[in-house]
């Protein structure tokens, strides 16, 4: 049995810090390591967009695509309301942007780490731990973990697609 | 034949027990966290001394299309799930304050048949006042995933 109940140690991913990814009401935590820049959406090229996702985000002479999430972390292909902020994530799979309606950065010291209680550990939750931030929720995460979970909600590209434009 | 203590709680409409040394604290009115895609018998958790306890809705197993209910107290309980392990704890969403009762072996019953979700939640059952009272396995409950009790 997990202890559950008392505060974990930060993985070496958080070290460094996270970033807080607010979707309405959900927060995530990712770390800041996996971050490659935060953009507007309104930047955001919605034309041909990629399978699934909603558009492409320009970042280094490179296009790479960008979804959207509701609150209960389903991949949609509309651009929901109050997400004025793109976050480019880089995961083991390459690199995708994702819609936020908040994106801001953390040191690892203002996060303690507790683990989800085995009662509501289901088998694909993309993340493994949480955290109080005042009085709000956020789930600890990782680009991956999120990108795995977003597959699970129908999201089905095998590979991440990024372009030269 | 021997007595026990327990306290009897009532999860709006659905009662049963834990044993007197499981309850540990009461809060009214706690704060509830949601814990986005959890089960939603435990969808929330609480800040408790610097730690995070998960909240369990008993009458949201027992009745999974039930209606969201406003529960207003906050219980507080520890379990083992052996001995001599370091205890851990949780919390069950109230109605109203629990009630401190005296039982004995004699008024052992059965489970309720009309609500089968209390099989894999209770250990045993006493009758109070004619009525069957399910006694919570708390250390189940609390240490294992469960989708929905349609999936027991």
């Amino acid at each position: 049995m997990t202890s559950g109940n008392h505060p974990v140690r930060h993985s070496a991913s958080g070290r460094t810090g996270y970033a807080l990814l607010r979707f309405d009401r959900t927060r995530l935590l990712v770390p800041q390591a996996e971050v490659r820049v935060i953009e507007l959406t309104m930047d955001l090229e919605r034309i041909a967009p990629p399978p699934e996702g909603v558009g492409w985000i320009r970042f280094l002479q490179q296009r790479y695509p960008v979804y959207c999430v509701t609150p209960d972390l389903a991949h949609v292909t509309t651009v929901l309301d109050d997400r004025p902020v793109c976050t480019l994530l880089e995961a083991s799979a390459g690199i995708f942007g994702i819609l936020c309606s908040e994106a801001k950065l953390l040191k690892a010291e203002e996060v303690v780490l507790h683990d989800i209680p085995p009662a509501m550990a289901a088998p694909h939750l993309p993340f493994r731990h949480l955290a109080v931030l005042a009085t709000d929720l956020a789930c600890v995460s990782s680009a991956s973990r999120l990108l795995s979970h977003l597959r699970t909600t129908g999201l089905r590209t095998e590979k991440l697609l990024s372009e030269a434009p | 034949m021997s007595d026990s203590t327990a306290w009897i709680m009532d999860f709006d409409g659905a009662v049963a027990a834990v044993g007197e040394r499981e309850l540990l604290h009461l809060l009214p009115q706690p704060e509830l966290l949601e814990v986005p895609l959890a089960p939603r018998h435990c969808a929330h958790v609480i800040a408790w001394q610097d730690t995070l306890l998960p909240v369990w809705d008993v009458r949201a197993w027992l009745v999974p299309d039930s209606g969201k209910t406003t529960p207003s107290i906050a219980a507080i309980v520890g379990y083992q799930a052996r001995r001599r392990q370091t205890p851990n704890f949780g919390t069950l969403m109230l109605t109203e304050p629990p009630s401190r009762v005296v039982i004995s072996d004699a008024q052992f019953c059965e489970l309720p048949e009309d609500q089968p979700g209390w099989r894999s939640i209770a250990i045993s059952c006493f009758d109070f006042n004619g009525k069957p009272v399910p006694i919570l396995d708390l250390p189940s409950m609390f240490s294992q995933f469960r989708k929905g009790s349609q999936a027991v």
